[in-house]
């Protein structure tokens, strides 16, 4: 299990992949990255909000509130804005440098950078 | 067993409750994120592998995965750093304006009761009751907007305002121009007693009982609520830190 930090570091680029592919609230957000990473990464679920928030307020995600079909309560979706298409960009980057500098020094094939 | 099926639910209400209540206890969380954090603990109490335990347990279970409510605040507080100072302001404001509304308030209470006993019929005095009354009035319904405001109660069903720290600088921004043009307009427009009212003042402080008031406001109840209301302040942010 990855620790602390670096699951803390990998929320911003894990959220603003999974809002990449469609409109979701902050539950299905963790079950993706629960299912995504085959359990490996797993926040308590309550931190994800701060970190929506957060990008809601750099105008990255944008949020609407809408009647949930499962519970018929109130629920908060979030979308991926044009900034946050660009934020994902240099995320990829930034992340893929990391990994090939060190697939590369574990002689492991690296990533297509594109 | 119809009993036990309508008692789970309530039981459940009443958790989910109590629960929301001790993640809103602090006042740092705005009750949009505290209605989003619940709707993640509904959610998260559906889940398909807690279906066969009982609601309590489900209960349990979501609250440990969306974390300890102290932690929650922490975290999110840690994220919203300059919205956190804005609100502790805001409270801030309500304590010192909810000491000026008491100040008003007992003040003319004295004065009212002074007339009373001494049997002192003041010219116009009315005018200096309404205007003490009507500032009085003014900073104790401006208070307890405020509280409210950051309770959340006033704008909880309706739309969220984002900025209400803003709608509440600008009320304090509005009850310092009304408690400042007040006076000024009183002399402005030289309403009756406006004179006496100084003059009957300046009696007033012949009184004892006046200068044991004004003794025990400035000298021992201000300096200790504002120290009260920093330490306060800084209990919190040591204790969320």
């Amino acid at each position: 299990m990855p620790g602390k930090d670096l699951v803390a570091a990998s929320a911003r680029p894990l959220v603003l992949s999974i809002l990449e592919q469609g409109e979701s609230y902050g539950y299905a957000i963790l079950q993706e990255v629960k299912r995504r990473s085959g359990g490996h990464l797993e926040w308590t679920d309550g931190m994800l909000y701060p970190v929506l928030h957060k990008l809601e307020k750099q105008g990255h995600i944008k949020s609407r509130w809408d009647t949930a079909p499962d519970t018929g309560r109130r629920r908060k979706y979030y979308r991926l804005e044009q900034s946050g298409h660009t934020a994902l960009q240099e995320q990829r980057r930034d992340w893929l440098a990391v990994h090939n500098t060190l697939a590369d020094l574990w002689g492991i094939k690296p990533c297509p950078t594109t | 067993m119809p009993d036990d099926v309508n008692r789970e639910p309530a039981e459940l209400d009443t958790l989910v409750r109590g629960w929301r209540h001790r993640v809103a206890s602090d006042g740092m969380l705005d009750p949009p994120a505290i209605d989003e954090l619940e709707d993640h603990l509904q959610r998260s109490m559906q889940d398909p592998s807690l279906r066969a335990l009982s609601p309590t347990e489900r209960f349990t279970i979501a609250t440990c995965r969306i974390g300890h409510p102290d932690a929650l605040v922490r975290e999110f507080t840690r994220s919203s750093g300059g919205r956190l100072w804005s609100r502790r302001l805001t409270w801030m404001a309500a304590g010192v304006l909810g000491f000026l509304a008491y100040q008003h308030l007992t003040g003319w209470l004295f004065i009212s009761a002074l007339v009373l006993t001494e049997e002192v019929v003041l010219p116009y005095a009315g005018w200096f009751g309404l205007i003490a009354t009507t500032n009085g009035l003014l900073i104790a319904g401006l208070c307890v907007g405020i509280v409210l405001l950051g309770r959340g109660r006033l704008v909880r069903e309706r739309k969220y305002r984002p900025n209400a720290s803003t709608s509440l600088g600008f009320s304090l921004w509005v009850a310092l121009v009304v408690l400042t043009a007040t006076p000024l307009l009183a002399r402005w427009v030289a309403l009756p007693g406006i004179d006496q009212q100084a003059a009957n003042f300046n009696d007033l402080v012949k009184f004892r009982a006046y200068h044991d008031i004004q003794f025990w406001m400035h000298q021992v109840v201000l300096p200790l609520i504002l120290p009260g209301i920093a330490l306060w302040v800084g209990w919190r942010r040591f204790r969320t830190a």
